[in-house]
């Protein structure tokens, strides 16, 4: 679902039916009591990007690909663009999952205050880690698929469409 | 699909002190980007100057760092230009110069720059230039 466009860059999230949610609203609600001056940074920074930066790869950190597991990141080779699990994470440690499908295009998933040195040894973010890791692959499958297009420089996706999370 | 949390997110007002904040650490990830585009360096190139990690030097450059001065100061050293300037101090640089030049950086689409000077400031001084790209 699309959460809001920008200029430059047009910023979507997914929705959870089983949870009946998406997944960005889910990380607003859980942060918003507890750190809502990263909230607000976060807002700011995600305006700033999208009206006059766009999405460079540089302003969006590398998540760790997890080791020894085949099903992890990197997508299969042979398959072109290699979309990889972004994250943005301020000074406190709060970090948001994000697929940069383009510089004009970026999935906003969850995420979590990260209390320890990796992701996978983190109790908090290990799960939203995860999830987008499956979501990043889903999409790119998708989009391989054509069940998600670029139109107009934005994201074209049927209403009926579904990711299969297994 | 409901609209949500994620929909009127947007429309928040945040404190003056948060959009400050990362307005200017965003502005100086975006200079220091520059500055490594105009010199053919990588963020890594610029952590090893620095002997720091390329993951924290990428934190650094995210426009979401609380950078200390020291932080800013070891990298206008490293890369030999100034990242940030003070208004008045600025001020001071251009006045006191008998030959100006003044580089208009940004110019916008369809507005225009008036540069106007009081002309007190620059009497006796008659080499002043003004360039525009």
């Amino acid at each position: 679902m699309k959460v809001q466009a920008f200029p430059i860059v047009t910023y979507y999230t997914i929705y959870l039916e089983a949870k009946g949610v998406d997944l960005f609203s889910d990380f607003i609600e859980r942060c918003s009591k507890k750190h809502p001056d990263e909230l607000e940074q976060l807002k700011r920074w995600l305006e700033r990007i999208g009206s006059e930066y766009g999405a460079e790869e540089r302003y969006f950190r590398n998540e760790a690909f997890l080791g020894g597991d085949a099903k992890a990141l990197p997508p299969p080779k042979g398959v072109s663009p290699i979309r990889k699990t972004k994250y943005i994470e301020d000074g406190n440690n709060l970090r948001l999952y994000c697929m940069v499908f383009n510089r004009h295009n970026v999935f906003l998933f969850n995420g979590a205050t990260k209390t320890a040195n990796k992701a996978q040894d983190c109790d908090n973010v290990y799960p939203h880690f995860l999830l987008a890791n499956q979501l990043c692959r889903l999409i790119h499958t998708a989009t391989v698929k054509k069940d998600i297009r670029i139109k107009d420089g934005q994201l074209e996706i049927d209403d009926d469409f579904y990711l299969e999370i297994k | 699909m409901k609209t949500s949390k994620a929909s009127s997110f947007f429309e928040r007002e945040i404190k003056p002190e948060n959009k400050l904040f990362v307005d200017n650490s965003l502005d100086i990830a975006v200079e220091v980007n520059k500055i490594l585009d105009e010199y053919g360096w990588t963020q890594k190139d610029l952590a090893k100057k620095l002997g720091k990690s390329e993951s924290e030097v990428s934190k650094w450059l995210s426009g979401l760092h609380n950078l200390t001065l020291k932080s800013i100061s070891k990298i206008e050293a490293v890369l030999g230009r100034k990242i940030i300037e003070v208004p008045s101090r600025g001020r001071r640089k251009y006045f006191s110069d008998r030959n100006s030049t003044i580089r208009v950086e940004h110019i916008e689409k369809k507005s225009f720059h008036k540069v106007s000077f009081e002309a007190s400031k620059f009497k006796g001084r008659s080499n002043l230039k003004v360039a525009c790209q």
